[in-house]
Parts: C-alpha cells; structure tokens; sequence
C-alpha cells in the first residue's frame, strides 16, 4: 500500500467517523467539535487534491471562523441540548436511513457496474510553435497559419511572424487554435509589396499539423534571390521552400542530460557531429573488413564519440540524450569516403542538463557579400527550456488569485454582493423587538406637546376650550 | 496525479453528503442541523476539488472558493434566523416551530 493511499483511508474513515459522530452526539458543542475535526482531515484532503490553497482557506473559514460562530451562538442560546418532547416524528428516522441507503445504492451501483466514473481525459496544453529562418535570402518572411475548421480564424490567417529575418529563431508560442491540420504559409514581405498576405508573393505553403501538449520548430529552409528591376524589388526563388518539423518531445528528456538533436541545411555532403575529446584531432582506424562476395576493403572507422552521422541536406538526426558537460564537439562533412573536413568547430561546447539543443547546420548570410560565399554556421547555441504550466503552480494562490481577477470577476463581485445582502439581513433579523428606547421617548415628547392641557381643563370645567392657534407672521408682509 | 484514484474521493464526498443529509432529516436541533448542511457543503466541495485535478484545470477550484463564500454568507444570515427565532419562541427544537402549518 502506497503512503497516498494509506493517508487516503485514514483520513476518509476519520471524516466518516466524525461527521457520524456530529450526528449522533446530543450534545450540540459535541456536534459543532467533531465538525472542526471533520473539517480539518477535508483540509488535509484537499491537500493530496493539489489545492493548497483550498487546503488554507478551508481551515481559516471553515474550520476558524464559521465554526467559532456556531459555538457562540449555541452557547448564547443555552440551545447546547434540545428537549425531545414530540413523538410526531418518530417515523423519520426510519425513512430517513431508508432514504440515505436508497442515496448511496443509487449512485455507487452504477458507479461500481460501469468500473468507475469514466472521466473525460484533460484536453492539454495548446500546441506551441517556433519558427527558424534558415532560407539562403536576407529578406525576413512573413508566417501566417491558415485553414482548419477554425470558426473565428482571421481571413488572412493567423500571423505567427511578421518579420522572420535570417537566423532567427522565435520564441515558442501558444497557438490558440484547435488542435489539427493547417497550412503553414511564408511570404516574401519586400518594400515595394503590398502591406502583407499578397497572393503574388507566396514562398511556400505546407500542411502542419498541431496537436495539443506538443512543442514544434518549424525550419523554413530554401533559396531566393533579390533583383532590382526598373527600381521594383523583384524576388526569384532558386530552390523551393521547404519546412521541416523538428520533433520535440519534452517529456523524455531525463533530469540529469541534455537532448541534442542536429540538422543540416548548409551542405549536400553528409555532416556528422562528433566529439573530438581532449586530443582535438579526429581519430580514426581503419578495419578491414570482408563483405558478402568475399573481397577485402579497409574501412574507416571513428572512435570518438559521434552525436549524429550521414544528415544529407535537409535531414534532422534522432534526439540524442546526452550527459552534462562540457564537450569539443566538431561539425564535420564527409567531402569524400574516408575524407572528412570539419566545417564549424564547436569548441567548448556547453551542454546543461535538463535542456534540449537544436544545432543546426545554415548558411551563414553575414558572410555571403565576401568572396568565400556561404559560410556555415550554428543556430540556436542557446538552450531552451521550455515550461508547461508544472504541478507546483496548480492550486497555488497566485493562480486561483489570478483567476478570480480575470476569468471570475464577475462571480467574484455578485458574491460579493450577496455576502454585503447578508449582512443587511442579519442586521434586520437580529434587530431589536419593537420601538428603540429612544424613539419611544421622542413618541412620549411627542404627546406632552401634541396634547396640552386643553382637554384636562375642559373636563375640569365642563365648558368649551378653544385654543387660537398662533398667528403666523408672513415674511415681508409689512405689519 | 495522485495514486488514489478519483473515483475514491468521489466516493468519500458522496458518504459525507449523504451522512449531511442524514443529519438534516433526523436532529431535532435547529443548529445541529445547520451543522449538517454545511457537512454537505463541504462533501460537495470535496467532489469539485478531485474533479478539478481529474481535468487538469484550476476551474473547480475556484468553484470551491465561491461556494465556502456563499457557505460564510448563509452561515451569517442562518444563525441569525436561528437567534430571532429563539427570542420569539425561547427554543430552537424544530419539531416546535410548525406554526405555518396549514
């Protein structure tokens, strides 16, 4: 038996005692003590429900206050134990167990027949994207996402990059969309164009599909070229536009390595990420081996450790989980069989647990004016951490606090209105039986003055009192 | 996710609710069974809290909050009521209060 589940039935069959306990005690300070117990262990449940603040606000209101209420007044009324003189109702007890039974069948047969509740599984988190420009071209593009059976989706799609310029990578962004299939869209956004979403100037147009909980970098690979012609920008793309899905499964990267995961989109020679060690030179060996037809070849064997080997052009290598360090780590390109020729060195390589790096292989555009042409580099040396909302915020009070300003305000303001309604009430409920002590006294002035003694003296004498009443002078009138 | 399974403490809310209505039904002591009702508040509570973590959303939790609210508010104006009525009658046994009965 786990300890979750140890804690579980102790605290429930200490809830069950307790509220049974409340009920039957006849003594109702007895009642109101064992409903604080009960309160606290659905405290502790509340707890092991990842609702910590639940957990506090239970024991401060409930437990505290509320119940510091019911004490006063049962010890204000001296109601600690009711008389039990009426026999009218000695039927309802029964009915009333009967009732319960027929309650607690009714729901857990069901319940027990079906194998549980059934639940709806969560939907997720929303999909998040990140885009890298890693085209042959300096002119930023514009990505939209379009499609899908998206009702409120914008005409002209969903703008994920307004201006991706070369060697960017994004940071990642929740999509709001449903999850599904869209279609991925690139333009070429130049000066002299219209604002953006032009038909004329469309790069690429892939399908994508999002799915919940899942992050992807989409690399935006291809060539084009600018012209100016009779002073209008003029673009010309040289090799398609392509986008490749790097995968990006976070959930399996352990706690104590990294994931590193290589591409290349520079050379059409195969790349191979290999670390070099402490000597700083590729060793190798050569084996001779014998194939199926029985001739012997030599064959060139690396002995340092390889990351990723054989990435033609376009292709993205397996996640590889790797240890924490720090690592002399070399691109390399097979120019020839058994030629290699290290394109970018990766010297002191920092590799952080925990994290996941993409290295990709592009062309560097900074270089392109000189005379050398593209020269590769690495993108994305930084390592990405990427946060799903984790248990730890759940149910924390920053979260709940959060969602009560926002989502729940109005609720929020309509309880609080019907918490100030209760007040009022109380105040009218609890108010005094009949005329205050002081408005009795005004009534009593009141009659002294009202009632002079006309009444008395005309009892007294027996004849008629007239009493003139005061003439009032008018303002002004002159007299 | 805990390794108690959801279903448990939808079980456990359930036997408290139904133990709150019970309380309701049978004590002849107007407090008491205040007490009961709150009982039952908390049961529900409790459902809406596993429910929350079965979804993954914080939404039932915030359901809670309002609801412990509306129990203080109902608890104020409850214990009120009791308090007039006593004054009047100087006791809080229901089975005596059935001057409304036709």
């Amino acid at each position: 038996m786990s300890l979750e589940l140890f804690l579980f039935l102790t605290l429930g069959i200490l809830a069950v005692v307790s509220a049974a306990a409340m009920i039957i005690s006849k003594n109702a300070i007895y009642s109101a003590l064992f409903l604080i117990v009960n309160f606290g262990t659905v405290a502790l449940l509340f707890l092991m429900l990842d609702a910590p603040f639940i957990s506090m606000v239970q024991i401060a209101v409930y437990a505290g206050a509320i119940m510091v209420l019911f004490l006063f007044v049962i010890m204000l009324l001296g109601a600690e134990q009711t008389t039990d003189t009426s026999r009218r109702f000695r039927w309802l007890a029964g009915v009333a167990t009967a009732l319960a039974a027929g309650f607690l069948s009714a729901l857990s047969i069901p319940l027990v027949l079906s194998g549980g509740l059934n639940l709806p599984e969560p939907p997720g988190e929303a999909p998040q994207v990140r885009l890298v420009h890693a085209a042959r071209t300096t002119a930023p593009i514009e990505v939209r996402l379009i499609g899908g059976t998206e009702q409120d989706m914008p005409e002209q799609g969903l703008l994920l990059e307004r201006e991706l310029t070369f060697g960017t990578t994004t940071e990642f962004q929740e999509v709001a969309v449903e999850p599904g299939d869209y279609i991925l869209q690139a333009f070429y956004t130049g000066q002299e164009q219209p604002a953006s979403g032009g038909q004329g100037n469309v790069l690429l147009s892939t399908r994508v599909t999002l799915a919940n909980d899942e992050v992807q970098t989409f690399v935006i690979t291809g060539e084009m070229e600018i012209v100016q012609e009779d002073g209008a920008e003029r673009f010309t793309v040289l090799s398609p536009f392509e986008v490749t899905s790097l995968p990006n499964s976070f959930a399996d990267s352990g706690s104590d390595s990294a994931r590193i995961l290589v591409a290349n989109f520079y050379t059409q020679d195969d790349v191979l990420l290999v670390d070099y060690g402490t000597d700083g030179e590729l060793s190798v060996r050569t084996e001779t081996v014998t194939d199926d037809e029985g001739n012997e070849r030599d064959e060139l064997i690396i002995t340092d450790t390889v990351v990723a080997s054989g990435l033609g052009y376009g292709e993205v290598s397996e996640p590889v989980s790797f240890p924490e360090g720090t690592y002399n780590l070399q691109m390399v390109a097979e120019v020839a069989p058994g030629e290699f020729e290290v394109v970018v060195p990766l010297d002191d390589w920092q590799v952080t647990s925990g994290t996941e790096q993409n290295i990709l292989l592009v062309p560097d555009y900074d270089a392109v004016q000189g005379e050398e042409g593209f020269r590769p580099r690495v993108l994305d040396r930084t390592q990405d951490e990427i946060t799903f909302r984790t248990a730890e915020s759940f149910g924390s009070p920053g979260d709940i606090g959060q969602q009560l300003f926002t989502r729940y305000l109005l609720p929020v303001n309509m309880v609080g209105f019907l918490l100030l309604v209760g007040l009022v009430g109380v105040i009218v409920l609890t108010r005094p039986q009949g005329p205050s002590t002081e408005s009795r006294a005004t009534r009593n002035r009141r009659r002294k003055v009202s009632r002079p003694l006309v009444s008395v003296i005309s009892q007294q004498t027996g004849g008629e009192v007239t009493v003139e009443p005061p003439k009032l002078q008018e303002p002004g009138s002159g007299d | 996710m805990t390794a108690v399974p959801i279903e448990a403490f939808v079980a456990l809310s359930l036997v408290l609710f139904t133990l709150g209505a019970m309380g309701v039904l049978l004590r002849k002591n107007a407090i008491v069974v205040f007490m009961s009702v709150e009982l039952m508040l908390n049961a529900a509570n409790l459902a809406l809290a596993a429910f929350s973590l079965q979804w993954g959303g914080i939404d039932g939790q915030i359901f809670v909050f309002i609801v412990m609210t509306v129990a203080a508010a109902e608890v104020a104006v409850g214990l009120a009521l009791i308090v007039a009525i006593f004054r009047n009658r100087q006791s809080i046994n229901i089975d005596e209060l059935h001057q409304m009965e036709g």
